[in-house]
């Protein structure tokens, strides 16, 4: 401030002032003297720095990229710039960019050992493979004869990331030649085996392959694609199911307490042999009392005939063991569980309570029971047999974690918070809603999420025109925002997620783990292509779409007192983070707008068949008939034209949106086009509209009043 | 489902997470099993189901979209259990003996009595000693946690070193317990009967 005063154009202190701010937590001002900055000291190298050390403070890293860069141009005389600006690149994907400042770090700094690890991970990103091995072989030679006892871990570390590019690169033979020469030096010997197998497979030698799946399942026989890469390499997984058999049969001798070499040969025997492995199978997980003894045959309940076959053995099981108590809960629990996946909800109840009565201290059959309730779509039953099974076991959160999720499908809110507030000991000064929050709980906001939905959905179908219930109008207004901010902060932890990566663009070269950055880097890349962020942003757009449909009068106004401490109450219980002035996200809603869907929609895996029903609802309500139409056959493609939804979205983007003057009658005609050229099979029907549904109802089974 | 344990990779933290969640008290950010999986890539472990890709399902005219269930990490394939495995390294600790530790062990409830976490801290344990020559491991366990006494007292043959007060945040006191690590005892077939001799056919 003193220098400032004097002069009030030294926008280094400018840029210093609007940093410290930041840290004093004044952000609003702080972002005032980062733009005066910014505009007076455009071409000052300390002031691009300090501005760049600005915007990655507040986690804007293209900003800060810009930033640092403008620095490195204007050649600023502190050389870790080039350090941070590679960190910085390495987080917004410009990766030629961060191969030059990882070559001027090494330049300056060429004797450590990450400097050299960070250019190769550089030059990997940008898919030069040649030059990251090239980078690692270098440093190699360099340090041949220097190497400490304490340098072997991340020497054998880099070894072994040598030759994983070079298998990535496709040249699997000096993969496989680097792992042989360098095998004394790399510790790693799963990853090691793993990797020199996968290279003979590529390069067709399969016997010597299998001697290392054999070698990788003394170690772990418990991994599953051990087994199957082993029978790809000795060829019978296309031989016949008795030379398969004999296979595991000496598998499972070697290795008798795992669980693959027992299993597997059930997925490919058929009739008596089936029957007589299943019932060694799950009749020895029966008697031992194993809970998960149906969930572990599950898989084969997809063939009808093993289904029956699995019933019937373990039926004639429980009725001929009534007198031993532990085969009796566990096959009884069996059977309810069994009649519950072939949908004959009755025959699961009885055998459910069964094994209640039983053994009425038995957590595991109440779920089974809670679950049929689920099915049988009474929500709040099953809740109320979930809650049975919690407190026969106060100590265990799994059982309370159910029970709280049972609580939230049934929207009985208030007790799914108080239930998982039971387990909530982080620290007594948090309340538990943003407690949820901090730990980054994605289940429990999910699903919180939707109960609120839920609840807003069935408030409004309670709403009738001219109603002025002020009560009821705050409760829509309060439950369609509370769903709104939950399934926000989904999307902002995701956020947070991505923006975790930037330590370790600096601390994975340091640590000697370059191959599991580059592995986190690609996670990153696609985590919002993941099915909880899709089911996060379902929910968003819904909301959304529903505002559309609202009363354009819901202005609640003189709420009763009742209701008034009912906000109260929630106002508190609800608050997802400390300083929340926005608890019912009423606010953030009416800030909502379709370019926010657009936005999320963009990152979308598109190759989910919701996110196409997704895109076509939201194209048709912009009018954006392309996208529309590009959503619509995305879907038939990727269900063979058979998805139900197909009829009436063609029906509803050919006579409804296309109809509308807001769609100029050049882009209808190509629509139209494209419609013919796709759905060729509409060819005389899309100038009539009844012929159109007839046909639609035929071929799709759809029903038009959706 | 066939149960299967392999290394954890960073595909897998959210499912972790998510199971760890679900079945314990002591919570952590993402932030932290990130740190787990990219300073010891080799200590951590998970259960997971699969072999519903090996049955075909003759109903099905397509494929469907992954379940919008956080525990799982690929179609058909859901976490179960996991151990989450570090190494001392404490600058302000000696160096040696080289000591491993378990930050978090969990197997969900309906997957228990199967052997899942004991297999699950083999791995971890072999994996310390194979990659950083561990001396020893340690861990902390709940003074009422019986269960997971029983394992790694009885079964895995850890001693308890001393007993830390108020050591969880609802103040329960826990075990610390250690054991010795030594390479060629911690192969997890190694007491097999028949030992597969890597020479002869198996068809």
């Amino acid at each position: 401030d003193g220098i400032l005063k004097k002069n009030p154009g030294h926008t280094e202190s400018v840029a210093l002032k609007a940093l410290l701010l930041y840290h004093l937590k004044e952000k609003s001002e702080a972002k005032v003297y980062a733009k005066q900055a910014a505009v007076q000291g455009d071409s000052k190298p300390v002031t691009n720095h300090i501005l760049g050390i600005y915007y990655r403070s507040v986690q804007d890293y293209q900003e800060a990229a810009i930033w640092f860069q403008k620095a490195v141009d204007n050649k600023i005389a502190n050389f870790n710039v080039y350090k941070d600006l590679s960190c910085l690149q390495a987080q917004n994907h410009r990766y030629v960019g961060m191969v030059k400042s990882r070559l001027m770090t090494l330049e300056k700094e060429a004797g450590y050992r990450c400097n050299w690890t960070g250019l190769a991970i550089a030059h990997h990103l940008n898919k030069d493979y040649n030059a990251a091995v090239k980078t690692l072989t270098k440093f190699e030679e360099l340090a041949k004869d220097s190497l400490s006892e304490g340098d072997l871990l991340e020497h054998s570390q880099l070894l072994l990331y040598k030759a994983i590019i070079l298998n990535e690169a496709g040249e699997f033979q000096a993969s496989l030649n680097a792992l042989n020469q360098d095998e004394k030096s790399i510790f790693d010997k799963l990853k090691f085996d793993e990797l020199k197998a996968k290279n003979l497979i590529q390069l067709g030698d399969l016997k010597a392959a299998s001697m290392i799946y054999r070698k990788l399942l003394k170690r772990n026989p418990d991994n599953n694609s051990y087994y199957y890469l082993l029978e790809i390499c000795l060829g019978t997984n296309v031989a016949s199911a008795d030379v398969r058999k004999r296979l595991y049969q000496r598998l499972a001798g070697f290795y008798p307490k795992s669980d693959p070499p027992k299993f597997i040969p059930l997925t490919f025997l058929e009739g008596d042999k089936f029957v007589e492995a299943a019932s060694d199978y799950v009749l020895e997980q029966l008697r031992r009392g194993i809970p998960s003894a149906f969930v572990n045959v599950k898989p084969l309940y997809k063939d009808v005939n093993k289904a029956k076959a699995l019933g019937s053995i373990v039926t004639e099981f429980f009725n001929k063991n009534h007198t031993s108590p532990t085969t009796y809960v566990w096959s009884g629990y069996y059977l309810a569980q069994h009649y519950l996946e072939l949908g004959q909800l009755n025959e699961a109840l009885k055998f459910a309570n069964l094994v209640i009565e039983h053994t009425p201290t038995l957590v595991e059959p109440y779920i089974v029971k809670a679950r049929v309730f689920k099915h049988k779509g009474e929500p709040l039953d099953a809740a109320k047999f979930m809650d049975e099974a919690r407190k026969l076991d106060l100590q265990d959160k799994f059982i309370n974690s159910k029970t709280t999720k049972y609580y939230l499908r049934a929207n009985l809110i208030n007790e799914a918070t108080q239930t998982i507030k039971l387990f909530h000991r982080i620290d007594d000064s948090v309340d538990v809603i943003e407690g949820l929050h901090n730990t980054e709980c994605v289940w429990f906001i999910t699903e919180e999420a939707e109960a609120f939905y839920r609840i807003f959905k069935e408030k409004m179908a309670l709403l009738k025109d001219g109603d002025f219930d002020a009560d009821l109008q705050q409760e829509i207004l309060e439950n369609q925002g509370l769903a709104y901010k939950r399934f926000q902060a989904i999307d902002t932890i995701f956020g947070v997620f991505i923006d975790e990566q930037f330590d370790f663009h600096s601390y994975c070269p340091r640590k000697g783990t370059p191959a599991s950055y580059i592995e986190m880097i690609r996670w990153a890349d696609n985590l919002y292509h993941q099915p909880m962020y899709t089911r996060a942003s379902v929910g968003i757009c819904k909301i959304l779409f529903n505002i559309h449909k609202k009363p354009e009068d819901l202005n609640p106004k003189g709420l009763s007192r009742q209701e008034k401490k009912r906000r109260d109450a929630l106002s508190i219980s609800q608050k997802s983070y400390r300083e929340d002035d926005d608890v019912f996200g009423e606010r953030a809603v009416e800030e909502l707008t379709m370019d926010d869907l657009n936005t999320i929609y963009n990152r979308l895996n598109k190759q989910y068949i919701q996110v196409n029903e997704l895109g076509f609802e939201l194209y048709c309500r912009q009018y954006k008939v392309i996208f529309a139409a590009q959503a619509l056959i995305n879907l038939s493609k990727l269900t063979n034209n058979k998805h139900r939804e197909i009829g009436h979205f063609l029906i509803k983007l050919n006579f409804d949106v296309l109809s509308s003057d807001k769609v100029p009658d050049s882009l209808k005609k190509v629509v139209k086009i494209t419609l013919l050229k796709n759905f060729p099979e509409t060819k005389d029907l899309l100038d009539d509209r009844s012929q159109m549904e007839a046909y639609a109802n035929q071929k799709f089974l759809s029903s038009l009043t959706l | 489902m066939a149960i299967t344990i392999r290394l954890a990779t960073i595909e897998d933290i959210q499912a972790m997470q998510n199971a760890n969640l679900t079945n314990l008290p002591e919570n952590y950010t993402l932030k932290y099993y990130m740190y787990h999986i990219l300073s010891w890539p080799q200590l951590s472990f998970v259960a997971t189901t699969t072999g519903n890709d090996l049955v075909l399902d003759p109903t099905e005219e397509y494929s469907p979209d992954p379940k919008q269930d956080p525990q799982y990490v690929n179609k058909d394939e859901k976490i179960v259990g996991y151990v989450l495995g570090k190494l001392d390294d404490d600058p302000d600790k000696p160096p040696t003996p080289i000591t491993g530790h378990v930050t978090s062990l969990a197997v969900m409830r309906t997957y228990r009595r199967m052997g899942i976490a004991g297999k699950l801290m083999k791995q971890c344990l072999y994996a310390l000693a194979e990659n950083f020559k561990a001396d020893r491991v340690s861990l902390h366990v709940r003074k009422s946690n019986r269960a997971a006494l029983h394992l790694y007292r009885d079964s895995l043959k850890f001693e308890v070193l001393s007993i830390e007060k108020s050591y969880y945040n609802d103040k329960e006191d826990a075990y610390y317990m250690k054991k010795d690590l030594v390479l060629e005892d911690l192969v997890p077939t190694k007491d097999y009967e028949y030992q597969d001799d890597l020479e002869s056919d198996l068809i």
